[in-house]
């Protein structure tokens, strides 16, 4: 069934505050091969229209249906005013207002989306996971995927959004798995953007990701684990996207904000040493392709570009409407809702520090004793300002050189005092955390990056006696 | 007919194998699901809004010539039903032939009578929103510094069907409520660790106190790692929660004995079937019959009947946890751990985690350990494939000769969860159900603590 801008406007309920009606169709293409098996190939079809209401209470409702006959879409939308009447003697905080947002019109797309036949992502992704386990005979094992998400929207609200969103998000990852005696170790390689599959492997082919993915899992088999201490560390692009998101995105998205975050007392105020800025935006700022791009926000906002730190100082948290008129503060195109059925969250997009004017050689002379940290794990914010972030692989430094070559390890610290620690950042960026997730009830696709950033943090490693 | 009755899901699949059938599939499985959602989400300590939704949708699983396809659609229409169908035949055609591509056989299904409560199904939005509102309250009440970032309660009726060419024509219908709390306490500029707590029920059996225990202990655990400090580096013993077991202990063997990862050669328990993996004190069990546990079903994602699996027996390796597939290519049974929604074909997982109960109660535990490290919950990365964990120690507290010292901030852990479940001194007789696991408290020792 066509859905229309005009179709869903003609539902707009006049008697609610506000309404904001989504339609959001997503195709989801993946393979995934493992050992020369083709383990899950799979197409799925998820399409809907999600229904927000804020009534004249203030209060939210949501509903949200798969049929999209009128009926259907009026049933939905009496059952969000329902929803939100029932919270008539329950809720405190009212809702007081939604703050005035540019609200796009038209239509917006990325890039020219184009979705690959699956025959061709079968040979590409059978291909791929052969060629890493070619590489050594100690590659005992390997896997790879290819994903696409083609998602196409229409926004339009009862205060005059009304938007056509396309937008595609592939991503391709490879996993080696290195095995000698009763030692087993295991690397992947990956991409995640925004845009088609060309501008996937517009950096490295396929092939060379599968190296890769092999050639690190060998290069750890015989590594040690870190020893645990507070150390220098320099963080490659993939880590500083974790540590931008991780350390500071979450704490200043404002619901966490409102509920108390360690960020609440600090607008204003110098939370990280002045070389540091530090961005979240709709656009794939600096360079093009990244993952969390997201031109138009779930509410309708035209996103915009938040200077988080702006040298050192505290200066903006990420806002809905709904924060942003808390904040009497310009909504900035955070609310992301990840799939028909599901309402808009304060989420980032592209999180990332700017580049500065030191090379990675000169970082590592100027350190005696530290470790180099390169490839992102998972990720994890406290309320206290506390974090943690996963590294795959840690090069041992000592006196302005790189060592050995250590397995990867959790690194944590607190946000003010590791941002307040940075002394220097290198020239080249690159978003690199495109194949996450970021989850917060609902899975969100963002991304981050940098240049390299050295810090002081604590290596989650091993005591040896 | 109504889209909450389970024959209507049920012909749904039937037309759909018919259907693929008749456009050249060899064998077919469908799969639909339908659920009625009403969720109340909290949010920087108020109720922030109330969202009801009503999903439904097929997974259809075609097999050409040993060839498998798989496509899903959100829609029961007929010409939804039949765009899914050729989704699915134009993967299979274009796919590997593989000749372990095969479907479930019937086989003989005790139908489970505890999963369903009929009155989960007539909660009124009011109702729902008031259990919202009663842990929202239990935690506030129980100290001002408390801070609810925010929560869920949901009520949910979940049907379930399957039809396929070999002869499975399976439904049931199940109800969930399922809730969490999380935040922080903040006193003045201090502010504590995050503590999270969840559980789930398939019934409204004493579900008032079951919500007041799970805000009590987020309100509990957050003001009191208020006044944590830190701690001197040392190599320790660590006493589990129930939820630091479950990042872990748990999440680990669980991969470790998908059969999957046997295949790949990612488990460590590869080739490890009968032989020592734990030691004696560890025994485990993986049971989708445990009416308890919120994964609890008469049968798995391919309509093969649900049982009851002793994964580890003393510390002995009894079975991995297989689908159909995984079945034949071991040369194995299926264990009736297909598992996934209608957006995936069959895969594997866990579903109802047990661990045994030991002999030592909790308090005598704590008494036995010398030097180590009480831990809530566990925010790190857990390598699976190696073994290796490292990450932040939340809601810790140390504890030194037997007793508990203060809690702890900024304490990092780290070990080998392998080698760790080889040297477990002590599990609780005490045991908490979490959601999906019935899990004690476990000392563990020669563990790294860095401060």
């Amino acid at each position: 069934m066509d859905i229309s801008v005009d179709y869903l406007k003609g539902l707009i309920d006049l008697k609610t505050k506000y309404t904001e009606i989504r339609y959001h169709s997503r195709i989801l293409k993946e393979v995934r091969f493992t050992n020369g098996r083709q383990e899950i190939t799979r197409a799925i079809v998820k399409a809907g229209v999600g229904i927000r209401v804020l009534n004249n209470d203030g209060c939210w409702g949501f509903s949200s249906t798969s049929m999209l006959d009128r009926e259907s879409l009026v049933k939905t939308l009496d059952n969000a005013v329902r929803a939100a009447d029932a919270l008539a003697y329950s809720k405190h905080n009212r809702v007081k207002g939604l703050a005035d947002a540019e609200l796009a019109v038209g239509v917006f797309e990325y890039n020219n989306i184009k979705s690959m036949d699956m025959k061709d992502i079968i040979e590409l992704v059978r291909d791929a996971e052969r060629e890493a386990r070619r590489v050594d005979r100690m590659i005992r094992s390997a896997s790879c995927f290819y994903r696409e998400i083609i998602d196409n929207k229409i926004i339009v609200t009862s205060d005059g959004a009304s938007a056509v969103i396309k937008d595609s998000k592939p991503e391709f990852v490879v996993t080696a798995i290195a095995a000698r005696g009763s030692k087993r170790v295991s690397a992947s390689e990956g991409i995640g953007i925004t845009g088609n599959h060309d501008d996937l492997f517009k950096h490295s082919s396929a092939s060379d990701l599968a190296r890769n993915a092999a050639e690190k899992a060998l290069r750890l088999l015989d590594a040690r684990v870190p020893k645990g201490e507070r150390a220098t560390i320099i963080l490659d692009p993939a880590m500083v996207g974790l540590l931008a998101h991780e350390a500071i995105g979450h704490l200043v998205e404002a619901d966490f904000v409102l509920s108390g975050s360690i960020a609440r007392d600090m607008l204003g105020k110098e939370v990280a040493s002045s070389i540091v800025t530090l961005v979240d935006s709709g656009a794939s700022d600096i360079v093009g392709n990244a993952a969390g791009t997201t031109l138009v926000d779930d509410e309708g906002v035209l996103a915009r570009r938040v200077k988080i730190i702006d040298s050192g100082i505290l200066s903006e948290y990420l806002h809905n409407r709904e924060s942003a008129y808390i904040f009497n503060v310009e909504p900035t195109g955070n609310a992301r809702a990840f799939e028909y059925d599901d309402e808009p969250l304060i989420r980032m997009r592209n999180t990332y520090i700017e580049p500065r004017d030191y090379t990675l050689d000169e970082m590592i002379r100027e350190v005696k004793h530290g470790y180099l940290l390169k490839g992102a794990r998972n990720g994890q914010a406290d309320a206290n300002g506390e974090f943690m972030f996963g590294a795959q692989e840690a090069y041992l430094i000592e006196h302005g050189e790189v060592k050995e070559l250590l397995r990867g390890v959790s690194v944590s610290g607190i946000t003010m005092d590791v941002l307040k620690s940075i002394d220097a950042i290198s020239k080249d960026f690159k978003y690199d955390i495109g194949t996450g997730y970021c989850g917060k009830y609902q899975p969100m696709k963002v991304d981050g990056g940098g240049a390299y950033v050295r810090c002081n943090a604590t290596i989650g490693g091993i005591q040896y006696e | 007919m109504s889209r909450a009755d389970p024959n209507m899901l049920l012909d749904a699949c039937e037309r759909a194998v018919k259907r693929a059938l008749n456009l050249g599939a060899h064998d077919v499985e469908a799969y639909a699901s339908y659920s009625k959602q009403t969720s109340v989400f909290l949010e920087s300590n108020d109720i922030k809004h109330v969202k009801v939704n009503e999903p439904n949708g097929i997974g259809i699983r075609v097999i050409y010539d040993k060839k498998v396809g798989f496509a899903s659609i959100n829609s029961l229409k007929d010409e939804s039903i039949e765009y899914a169908i050729d989704n699915a035949l134009t993967i299979a055609r274009a796919s590997k032939r593989d000749k372990h591509n095969i479907l479930a056989e019937p086989v003989n299904v005790n139908m489970l009578s505890k999963i369903y409560d009929k009155s989960v199904e007539s909660l009124s939005i009011d109702d729902v929103v008031n259990y919202a509102r009663g842990m929202l309250n239990t935690a506030k009440g129980y100290d001002p510094r408390v801070s609810v970032d925010s929560g869920i309660f949901e009520a949910s009726v979940f049907i379930h069907a399957i039809h396929t060419s070999t002869g499975i024509s399976l439904h049931e219908r199940i109800s969930i409520l399922s809730y969490s709390i999380m935040g922080m306490a903040r006193d003045g500029s201090m502010v504590s660790n995050f503590d999270v707590q969840s559980n789930a029920s398939h019934t409204l059996n004493g579900i008032d106190t079951n919500i007041n225990d799970v805000a009590l202990k987020f309100a509990k655990n957050v003001v009191n790692t208020l006044n944590s400090r830190g701690c001197e580096s040392f190599k320790g013993e660590m006493v589990l929660t129930p939820n630091a077991t479950i990042d872990i202990i748990k999440e680990p063997i669980v991969f470790s004995v998908n059969a999957y990862n046997v295949l790949r050669r990612a488990s460590r328990f590869t080739d490890m079937l009968g032989k020592e993996v734990a030691s004696s004190n560890l025994s485990i069990t993986d049971d989708a019959t445990f009416t308890d546990g919120i994964n609890a079903s008469s049968f798995d994602r391919e309509g093969f009947a649900c049982k009851s699996n002793l994964i580890i027996d003393k510390g002995i390796l009894k079975t991995y946890l297989h689908n159909t597939y995984t079945a034949s290519k071991l040369n194995a049974k299926s264990t009736g751990n297909a598992s996934g929604g209608i957006n995936t074909p069959p895969l594997i997982d866990s579903t109802n985690f047990i661990i045994e109960a030991g002999d030592s109660s909790y308090d005598e535990m704590i008494r036995e350990v010398r030097h180590g490290i009480i831990i809530n919950r566990f925010s790190g990365n857990v390598n699976y494939v190696d073994g290796n964990f490292s990450g932040v120690v939340k809601g810790g507290y140390l504890v030194e000769h037997g007793e508990i010292k203060h809690p702890v901030r900024e304490v990092m852990v780290a070990g080998n969860v392998f080698d760790a479940i080889k040297s477990i001194s002590m599990i609780s007789k005490e045991r908490l159900l979490v959601v999906d696991s019935l899990l004690p408290y476990i000392v563990i020792g020669n563990i790294s603590f860095t401060g």
